[in-house]
């Protein structure tokens, strides 16, 4: 605990010296008379002072939160002795704030417990440490001042708030597993296929007794399986744009926890590249451990200036599986993962590019030079569309106030009737 | 401001140290203004010495008479001085107990009076009939002096 003296304790004994001795030189009792006050208060302010050993406790309601959804916190200050005058602080992290009551004003009597609830709402997706308690009290003549910093940091994870969506962007090929998507190719299923004929070794429950009556020869029903397939939300951390408080990557992790969400909820596996000046995976996995993993990693993910030059050499290769689907978020700001995306799509993988917008971001500027380069701007990001769409990317434009279900419909529309190109 | 204006307009002086009297008042009142709005300290404190040393013009060239307004003056002085440093506290749009602001008020509301008390009780004692001899004078004298250094002895022990 720091303890300091106020201004006005250096000031009041100055003024009673100056005033006794004016009245002493002057040989006026009014000038004493006048000074002497401001002796006796500073004196009797003093000596009342006492240090207020003060303590303070913290409750977190929750140490999960939705984006968006509010976390009760509970600060609970104590003193041993009674402080006149204490303002307290909550210390909150941007992306976290409260209309509750911080800071506070309060009085304390001497072992007083006094505690005040504050709703946090969580603002924006993160990983935050919330605790950092400043106190200063005040004693009754307003003489010394103490501060004391109370780190009761307990970790708060706020998830991004994803949007429903109702249907997924399908891979072209699905693995080997069990799930629930058809696939394309034939085998034991549920989803009819074809009528072939019976070859010796297929099972007799198979037989499509109709079409044998027909033709007089035995032939047997095919079938697609349900297959999993693997997914890799590919993040592009390098760069962002970003206005106020919102930003494509806030987005782009919103997003990619929504798409995270459903396509484990069809049992795929999904993995997650972060890929910035900082690199970071996640191999592909099923199941809800998965979820939680991948929103815990991409509630770190976040933009690391960086001018090394980086490929898709640096991503480690199981964490891109032979026949998965590469489902890039980016706002194509970054040469670095522009040049990556159109790598792996030489490689043979299966590529979509959600680019996430940057244009609620960006201003076009006033003069007319500004507005000139922002349409050079703009005809570049057209190129690099125009790119990937060459080597058979759909890239779709989507902007954060629009649906993420219009994005992946426009994408599956492309997908639909563009010819695959295989390496 | 109020108050400080009030005590800057009272000494009734009149003759050739008056134009210093409204001059020092004039100042000690700029010098108040401009800390209120700045928030500083010393030019709060320079203020409250102006004010103080326009009071004692009044007696350098004022009537004999004790002035028996004295310690309405020392309890509008101090309240000054109380209200000035409460304005320069450094201030948060905290939320707080109404209780803490009217004891605050209650606490320089009994400041006030026990500095005219204070004041009261010094002007009665001047004016008691002790003598005039030359160690009564040096007892007042080193009595003062050793009241400020156990003062300033706190202070420093303090800070």
């Amino acid at each position: 605990m720091k303890r300091a003296a106020a201004p006005k304790l250096r000031v009041y004994p100055a003024l009673a010296a100056v005033g006794v001795l004016a009245g002493l030189a002057l040989g006026r009792p009014e000038l004493v008379a006048l000074a002497a006050p401001f002796a006796v208060l500073a004196a009797v302010g003093v000596s009342l002072a006492q240090e207020p050993e003060l303590r303070a406790r913290l409750v977190l309601g929750a140490e999960r939160q939705v984006e968006g959804e509010e976390v009760l916190v509970e600060v609970e200050v104590f003193a041993s002795r009674s402080v006149e005058r204490l303002t307290g602080l909550l210390a909150l992290p941007a992306g976290l704030r409260t209309d509750g009551p911080n800071p506070f004003f309060i009085r304390l009597a001497a072992g007083e417990r006094r505690s005040l609830e504050l709703p946090l709402e969580c603002e924006r997706w993160g990983a935050y440490g919330v605790g950092r308690v400043l106190l200063r009290a005040q004693d009754a003549l307003g003489f010394l001042v103490s501060e004391a910093t109370f780190d009761l940091q307990q970790p708060l994870k706020v998830y991004p708030s994803g949007e429903s969506l109702r249907s997924l962007l399908r891979p072209l090929e699905t693995q080997v597993f069990a799930g629930n998507q058809v696939a394309r190719v034939r085998a034991d299923g549920i989803e009819f296929a074809d009528l072939r004929p019976f070859v010796p070794g297929d099972r007799v429950r198979r037989v499509n007794w109709r079409a044998t009556a027909r033709r007089g020869v035995p032939w047997v029903n095919e079938s697609h399986p349900e297959r999993n397939s693997d997914v890799v939300l590919f993040l592009d951390t390098f760069a962002e744009a970003r206005l106020g408080a919102a930003g494509s990557l806030d987005a782009s992790v919103r997003a990619a926890a929504a798409l995270a969400e459903l396509y484990l909820r069809e049992k795929d596996r999904v993995g997650l590249v972060s890929f910035g000046g900082v690199l970071n995976w996640l191999t592909v996995s099923s199941g809800p451990v998965q979820l939680y993993r991948i929103v815990d990693s991409l509630l770190d993910a976040e933009i690391w200036l960086s001018y090394v030059w980086k490929d898709i050499d640096v991503i480690p290769t199981r964490t891109l599986p032979p026949r998965a689907l590469v489902l890039a978020l980016t706002p194509l700001l970054d040469d670095r993962a522009i040049g990556a995306l159109a790598d792996l799509r030489t490689r043979g993988f299966d590529l979509a590019i959600i680019e996430v917008s940057p244009m609620p971001y960006v201003e076009p500027g006033k003069t007319e030079s500004e507005r000139l380069a922002f349409r050079v701007w703009q005809l570049r990001r057209e190129a690099i569309r125009s790119r990937y769409r060459s080597l058979g990317v759909p890239v779709v434009e989507w902007q954060d106030d629009v649906p993420l279900e219009a994005a992946i419909e426009e994408v599956r529309r492309y997908r639909r009737h563009a010819r695959t190109v295989r390496a | 401001m109020v108050t400080a204006a009030a005590l800057g307009a009272y000494p009734p002086l009149e003759g050739t140290l008056r134009p210093l009297s409204l001059v020092l008042g004039g100042l000690a009142l700029a010098f108040l203004a401009a800390g209120l709005a700045g928030r500083w300290t010393a030019p709060v404190a320079t203020g409250l010495t102006l004010l103080g040393a326009q009071y004692a013009v009044l007696f350098s060239a004022g009537p004999e008479a004790v002035d028996e307004w004295t310690p309405f003056y020392a309890a509008g002085f101090l309240l000054s001085a109380e209200l000035s440093f409460w304005s320069t506290e450094p201030r948060v749009p905290a939320w707080s107990d109404l209780e803490v602001v009217l004891r605050r008020v209650g606490t320089v509301l009994a400041a006030c009076l026990g500095a005219a008390g204070i004041a009261a009780v010094v002007i009665i004692a001047a004016g008691a009939s002790l003598g005039d001899s030359l160690v009564a004078e040096a007892v007042g004298l080193g009595s003062a002096v050793t009241a400020l250094a156990i003062l300033a002895g706190l202070v420093r022990r303090l800070r």
